[in-house]
C-alpha cells in the first residue's frame, strides 16, 4: 500500500524518481592528504564572492590515487575597504582584521554551510611512452544536480561554465557571478545572488553620490 | 667666499641664540608626568606614570575625547586627560589595561601584538638601528625626538636616504613609507638645523613652482642655512638641491607629503586610532551570509547549503508557460511557531523566501525581472508525519512582481506578457533568514 501511495504521486507530479533524495556511496578518503581552496570569484577590484571550495585529496597507500571533492557553500559577497578609503594611517592593520575575519567566514562556511556536490576519483601513471604521468583509465564521477540527486558516472567531462550577470538591471555592466557545472544534462550553479549584488552596487552608487 | 656664506653662520648662530631661549617654554610635553622632578619621587604611582609616559606619549589620543574607560574608569575624555587625572595605582592598571587591550592586534592570543610590536621599536630606538645609515636616535632626543616619533609609530621606512649639508642648506635626512600598489603613504623629512632632526611640516597647500621662490611662503627657507630672505637666494639654493638630490627625492618631500590627498603630515603624527575602534569601522562588507536570531526555533533542511528543490517549467494546456517548484518538507528550512495555547497539534512551520527571476530575449536582448515574495506555512504535525520523498507543488504563477512600475502583476500574468521566443533566464529562490537557495540559469523557450 505505501509503494502504492508513493509511486501515484511520483507519477502524478512527473519526477524521474525518488533516488534524488538519498545519497550514494561516495569514496571514502578518511586519512588521506588533502589541500583546500576556497571557490571565489572577483566581482571588482573590491569586491569578492566565495561560492565553494575545491579540496583534492591524494591516497597515502597509493599516490597515484586522488580524489577531488567540489563543495558548494551558501553564497557570499565579501566588499573591502576601498582604496580611497584609505586615508586612515593604519590602513594595514585595517586590511589585517579584515583578512582574519574572511579567514573565520571562510572556515563557518566550511564547516557550517557547505555540501559536496561533485566526486571525482582517478588514478594516474607513469606513460611509459613520454615518462610522464597520465590519468590512467576512466574518472568516476558523483555529480549531484541542483535538485539534490545524485548520478554516477564512468568516464565522460564536467563542463563548467563561467558565468556573468548584471547587477543594476537598468544598466549593462556585467559582473561575474558564479559557475555552472554540468554533466550528461545534470546542472549544478554556484553562483551569487542577485539581491546580494544589487545591494552591493547600490551601496557604491550611493557612496559615489557622496 | 662672498659676504653671504661668511655672514651665514653668524646669523645662523644669533637665530640659535634667539630661539633655543625663545621657544624654551613651548617644549611638548607640558604633562606633570615627564617633569623630571617628579621623577626622582619615591611615589609609586608618579614612578609607573613617568615610565609610561617615556614610552608611550605618542600613542596617547590628545586630539578627542574617547569613550573607551568609561565603564571601568567612569571617564569620557582625551586619553591624556585621563592618564593625567589617574589618583592611583589601581586606576593606572586599569587605564593600561584598557589602553592594551583596544590596540591589541588579534584579540584571540595570549599576546598583545601591538604592544610587542611598540616595544620591538622601542628597542630598536635604544638599539640605535639607523646608525650604519648616519642616523642617531640618541643624538636627536632620544624617545622623545621626532625621528623617534615617526618610527615608533611607523617603524622602519621602506627607505631611507641622507644628504650632508651644502653651502645653501641644512643636513637632511628622508624616510618614504611605499604601500603595496607602489603609492607613496608618507614622505618625512627631517632637517638638522639647529638642536637635531625635525620633522618638516610647512607644506603649502597650492604646488606652484613660483611659491618655492617666494620668501614669504617657499618651504626652502625652513631648510636653509641662512634667513634665504630674496628669490635668488632661494633660487641659489634649489639650483644646489637639484644638482646633490638628482631624483628629487628630498625636493619632492619639500613639496609633497603623500600621494593620497586625505593624509597631512600632522595626521599621520597623531596617536593612531585603537585598531579595534578603526577595524569596526572599516569592516569588510559581507552579504549572504545566515544570520538566526537565537530565539528562533529552527527545524533545517536536509542540505547545509542549499535547497534541493526542483524546478519544474511547462507549458499547461492552453499552451501557457508556467513554473513550479517541487520540494520535500525536508528539504526546506522551517521556523516553529509555536501555539500560544500550548495546544502541540497547532504548532505551525513557517518559511520565507525571495524570488527573483531575470528574463532577456536572445534575439532583441531586451530585459525583464520579476521579483517577489512567497511564504509557505503549514501544521508542524505535517510535517512530523510527512512520508519520507512525499513531494509539495509550490505553484509561483500567483507571485505578485514587486518591481517598480509592474502594477503588481502576477508572474504568470508577467510570462504571459513576454513576446514570443527564446529567453536566456537566471533563476533564484533563496531562504530569507538561511540564505540558502535554489539556482538555476538556462534557456526557456516561450511559443
Amino acid at each position: 500500500m505505501f509503494n502504492r501511495i508513493m509511486c501515484f504521486l511520483i507519477v502524478c507530479l512527473g519526477l524521474p524518481g525518488l533516488s534524488g533524495a538519498q545519497s550514494v556511496p561516495l569514496p571514502v578518503v578518511d586519512g588521506w592528504h588533502v589541500t583546500k581552496y576556497p571557490i571565489s570569484i572577483t566581482i571588482n577590484d573590491l569586491t569578492k564572492a566565495y561560492v565553494g571550495f575545491e579540496l583534492k585529496y591524494q591516497n597515502p597507500d597509493d599516490m597515484n590515487e586522488f580524489v577531488m571533492v567540489i563543495m558548494r557553500s551558501t553564497p557570499v559577497i565579501v566588499k573591502r575597504l576601498s582604496a580611497n578609503d584609505r586615508t586612515n594611517i593604519t590602513s594595514v592593520f585595517v586590511n589585517f582584521f579584515g583578512d582574519k575575519e574572511e579567514e573565520e567566514l571562510l572556515e563557518y562556511l566550511y564547516n557550517e554551510k557547505s555540501d559536496p556536490i561533485i566526486n571525482i576519483r582517478w588514478k594516474v601513471a607513469k606513460d611509459p611512452v613520454n615518462n610522464l604521468m597520465v590519468q590512467d583509465g576512466d574518472a568516476m564521477i558523483w555529480f549531484q544536480d541542483y535538485s539534490g540527486e545524485w548520478s554516477v558516472h564512468s568516464g565522460g567531462k564536467i563542463k563548467i561554465e563561467l558565468m556573468t550577470g548584471i547587477a543594476d538591471f537598468t544598466g549593462d555592466d556585467n559582473y561575474s557571478v558564479g559557475r555552472k557545472y554540468s554533466i550528461d544534462g545534470k546542472v549544478h550553479i554556484l553562483k551569487v545572488d542577485s539581491t546580494d549584488l544589487i545591494a552591493i552596487v547600490d551601496k557604491k552608487k550611493n557612496k559615489e553620490k557622496k | 667666499m662672498s659676504a653671504k656664506h661668511l655672514f651665514g653662520p653668524i646669523i645662523s648662530l644669533i637665530i640659535i641664540v634667539t630661539l633655543t631661549t625663545g621657544c624654551a617654554g613651548k617644549n611638548k610635553p607640558v604633562v606633570t608626568p615627564t617633569q623630571p622632578e617628579t621623577a626622582v619621587t619615591a611615589d609609586p604611582l608618579q614612578v609607573l606614570k613617568n615610565e609610561f609616559w617615556e614610552r608611550y606619549e605618542y600613542f596617547v589620543i590628545d586630539y578627542a575625547k574617547v569613550n573607551f574607560y568609561l565603564t571601568d574608569l567612569g571617564i569620557i575624555e582625551t586619553e591624556e586627560k585621563i592618564f593625567q587625572g589617574l589618583s592611583t595605582v589601581e586606576e593606572f592598571n586599569k587605564f593600561t589595561e584598557i589602553f592594551w587591550k583596544i590596540r591589541d592586534l588579534d584579540p584571540r592570543t595570549p599576546e598583545n601584538e601591538f604592544k610587542t610590536l611598540i616595544d620591538n621599536r622601542i628597542g630598536d630606538i635604544l638599539n640605535e638601528v639607523f646608525l650604519l645609515q648616519g642616523v642617531s636616535f640618541r643624538a636627536n632626543d632620544g624617545l622623545k625626538g621626532d625621528l623617534a616619533h615617526v618610527y615608533l609609530l611607523h617603524g622602519a621606512p621602506s627607505f631611507m636616504e641622507t644628504l650632508p649639508e651644502g653651502h645653501n642648506y641644512v643636513d637632511l635626512t628622508v624616510w618614504y613609507y611605499v604601500d603595496q600598489s607602489g603609492q607613496t603613504l608618507f614622505r618625512f623629512l627631517f632637517y638638522n638645523k639647529y638642536k637635531g632632526y625635525t620633522v618638516f611640516r610647512k607644506y603649502v597647500q597650492i604646488i606652484d613652482i613660483n611659491y618655492l621662490f617666494d620668501p614669504a611662503f617657499s618651504p626652502l627657507r625652513e631648510i636653509s642655512k641662512g634667513l634665504a630672505i630674496t628669490p635668488g637666494e632661494l633660487y641659489e639654493m634649489f639650483q644646489e638641491l637639484q644638482m646633490n638630490d638628482p631624483r628629487g627625492l628630498f625636493l619632492y618631500a619639500l613639496l609633497s607629503f603623500s600621494d593620497f590627498s586625505g593624509i597631512t603630515v600632522d595626521e599621520a603624527l597623531d596617536a593612531p586610532e585603537p585598531i579595534s575602534i578603526t577595524a569596526e569601522r572599516y569592516r569588510p562588507t559581507i552579504l549572504g551570509k545566515s544570520e538566526i536570531p537565537a530565539d528562533k526555533e529552527m527545524l533545517f533542511g536536509s542540505r547545509k547549503s542549499f535547497l534541493p528543490i526542483t524546478l519544474i517549467r511547462s507549458v499547461d494546456s492552453s499552451g501557457k508557460y508556467r513554473l513550479v517548484l517541487h520540494m520535500r518538507y525536508s528539504d526546506v528550512d522551517w521556523e516553529i511557531q509555536r501555539d500560544p495555547g500550548g495546544d502541540s497539534s497547532k504548532d505551525k512551520i513557517f518559511a520565507s523566501f525571495n524570488l527573483r527571476i531575470r528574463f532577456q530575449n536572445r534575439q532583441t536582448r531586451e530585459k525583464s525581472e520579476f521579483f517577489s515574495g512567497v511564504s509557505l506555512i503549514d501544521l508542524k504535525s505535517k510535517y512530523d508525519n510527512a512520508l519520507p520523498g512525499v513531494l509539495q507543488v509550490i505553484r509561483l504563477g500567483d507571485s505578485r512582481n514587486y518591481i517598480a512600475g509592474n502594477g503588481l502583476e502576477t508572474l504568470n500574468e508577467f510570462i504571459d506578457r513576454l513576446e514570443p521566443g527564446t529567453y536566456t533566464v537566471d533563476f533564484s529562490f533563496r531562504d530569507v533568514v538561511t540564505k540558502k537557495a535554489l539556482s538555476w540559469a538556462g534557456d526557456i523557450t516561450i511559443k
